[in-house]
């Protein structure tokens, strides 16, 4: 008998289904225990050393915190993902059925975006009881838009180290998306210096960067949510579109490059 | 279960390895002491955007140090009581780099800019307009930044300055009626206790920060001893106009006490031994040649 075709929908969800059992059986949520103990200390302790302004520093913190983690899980999950499937030869079980190369590394990334997605929501949601503990609450709205700002700078980030995972050892992979994310941060700060020192040649290569690589400034909200302050609906659509634009372009060149490499 | 002493070498090494590293750390303090002319290594303006996205736990952080400095100047002062209006002998001389620091990496850390404006004017006046003016200047909305201006122009007698940053800040939208108020003190009775205890009052109550509000609450204690001594004063004058002498003890003035407000004072009370002492319990004493209370003595 032969069996149902699946669509490429159903394979993309069953895709994005094993690669979210599969970080979660690498314990990549276990980065929780420490950030729970991270900011429950801080809970507890900042009173005494910010004359009342525990609930700034918590957001301050706890956002700062999110963002470092993300990163981290993004990167070295991110350059892992592929990698991995081809070490342990199972891209070739893949393979072998009717799954098409884009469909495999759109459902890995989109798969790992979930994970992020879930990991993020628990870290928020940890900031939101330790803001309600110091009397903060009035801050869980910014604080959560902050974090919606992050999770979107998240997912470029992941694009990045499947792009460069596609056709780039684990190691190398890592340090390149490293360098993608230190670049982004600065490139708008490394521009104006450019224009500041007055060398044409700085300020072209400079603006070169800051087209060509993401500018993570659209998403760096931190400081603002903890003074309590709304990123605008307008702020968030740029954010939005900006990192949809990019995760786009980053898969695009990454499932080109996959599609062309051969594994015979 | 293999026996524990095959991991024996291994917690011995790092027993031994953790001693040596603990005798050969210096002492925290070496690490950094307060020296003079001390300034925070970078300059706030030259971290932004250098941070990636860290600017507010930075700002956080120079929050803490500049919290941090003052509270250890003024429990290093050898002085059992500390002018809050002349802070200048306790070298407090970062607090102003530190807030500046804080307010580069977020431009609307507005307790900052509260602290700084109130406790900056017993250091230095021309850093607590710059810290209050640069406040107004990232936060043209906020009328408490303008009150603590006219605060600052007030502490430093410049009333007609200090009268048009309340009236710029009753201008601005949500602004309270007293800031209309304080302008017209200010041009009529700038100079008084009563208006000084307006301004502490209205400090304690508005501001969102603890150190600002902590200030000021010390700030009107201040004036309610300054309340004591005066009606001490009277009551000491008084005793004498009837009795041609002056009291050999307090104790001997209460009748006259009575009629007086100080029973209201929070800084005026008889203690278990019947001493008429201050909020501390430090007792008030009669300078006899000018039949006066001794300011000094506590």
């Amino acid at each position: 008998m032969q069996r149902p075709k699946t669509t490429r929908f159903q394979q993309l969800t069953a895709i994005i289904g094993n690669t979210f059992r599969e970080a979660i059986r690498d314990r990549i949520l276990y980065n929780l225990v420490i950030f729970v103990l991270l900011i429950t200390l801080a809970a507890v302790f900042l009173g005494e050393l910010t004359a009342g302004q525990e609930a700034r520093v918590i957001v301050n913190l706890g956002l700062s915190s999110i963002l470092l983690f993300g990163t981290f899980i993004s990167i070295f999950v991110g350059v892992s993902i592929v990698w991995k499937e081809i070490e342990k030869r199972t891209v070739y079980a893949i393979f072998s059925k009717p799954v098409g190369r884009s469909t495999f590394l759109v459902g890995k990334y989109l798969g790992l975006c979930l994970t992020l997605t879930v990991n993020l929501a628990i870290m928020a949601a940890g900031v939101a009881v330790a803001l309600i503990y110091v009397n903060g609450a009035g801050l869980i709205w910014p604080m959560l838009a902050g974090a919606l700002l992050i999770a979107l700078e998240l997912t470029i980030v992941t694009a990045v180290a499947v792009m460069f995972s596609s056709f780039s050892t684990p190691a190398l992979s890592a340090l390149l998306t490293f360098f993608v994310f230190l670049i982004g941060h600065l490139s708008a700060s490394l521009l104006d210096f450019a224009r500041g020192i007055g060398s044409a040649s700085a300020e072209a290569i400079f603006s070169a960067i800051y087209y060509l690589l993401p500018n993570f400034s659209h998403f760096s909200f931190i400081a603002q949510s903890s003074n309590g302050e709304f990123a605008t609906l307008q702020a968030i659509g740029i954010a939005i579109a900006y990192a949809i634009l990019f995760d786009v372009i980053f898969m695009s060149i990454a499932t080109a490059v996959f599609s062309l490499r051969n594994f015979k | 279960m293999r026996p524990i002493r095959t991991i024996l070498p291994s917690v011995v090494l790092l027993v031994i390895g953790y001693g040596l590293v603990f005798a050969l750390q210096p002492p925290p303090a070496a690490h950094y002491p307060i020296t003079e002319g001390e300034t925070p290594l970078l300059r706030g303006g030259m971290l932004r955007g250098f941070l990636l996205g860290g600017e507010g736990l930075a700002a956080d952080w120079y929050w803490m140090k500049a919290l941090q400095h003052v509270g250890v100047r003024m429990g290093a002062a050898t002085s059992d009581t500390i002018d809050l209006d002349d802070l200048r002998d306790l070298n407090i001389n970062l607090l102003y780099p530190y807030l500046d620091a804080a307010t580069d990496l977020d431009p609307h850390f507005l307790a900052a800019y509260s602290y700084g404006a109130i406790v900056l004017p017993a250091i230095d006046r021309d850093h607590a307009i710059a810290i209050a003016e640069k406040g107004i200047r990232e936060n043209p909305g906020q009328w408490r930044l303008l009150q603590h201006l006219g605060y600052i122009y007030w502490r430093s007698g410049e009333y007609e300055l200090a009268a048009d940053a309340y009236s710029r800040g009753a201008n601005l939208d949500g602004s309270p009626p007293f800031l209309k108020l304080m302008a017209a003190t200010m041009r009529s009775d700038a100079g008084s206790r009563a208006t000084a205890r307006e301004i502490y009052a209205q400090l304690a109550q508005q501001v969102a920060d603890e150190a600002t509000a902590a200030f000021a609450s010390q700030k009107l204690a201040e004036l309610d001893k300054l309340d004591a001594f005066d009606e001490l004063d009277r009551a000491l004058y008084e005793f004498r106009e009837q009795n041609g002498h002056c009291p050999t003890n307090l104790p001997e003035l209460t009748k006259v006490l009575l009629r007086g407000a100080i029973a209201d004072n929070p800084q005026f009370r008889v203690d278990s031994s019947g001493r008429f002492v201050d909020a501390k319990g430090n007792p008030y004493a009669v300078q006899h040649e000018a039949c006066s209370i001794l300011r000094g003595s506590n």
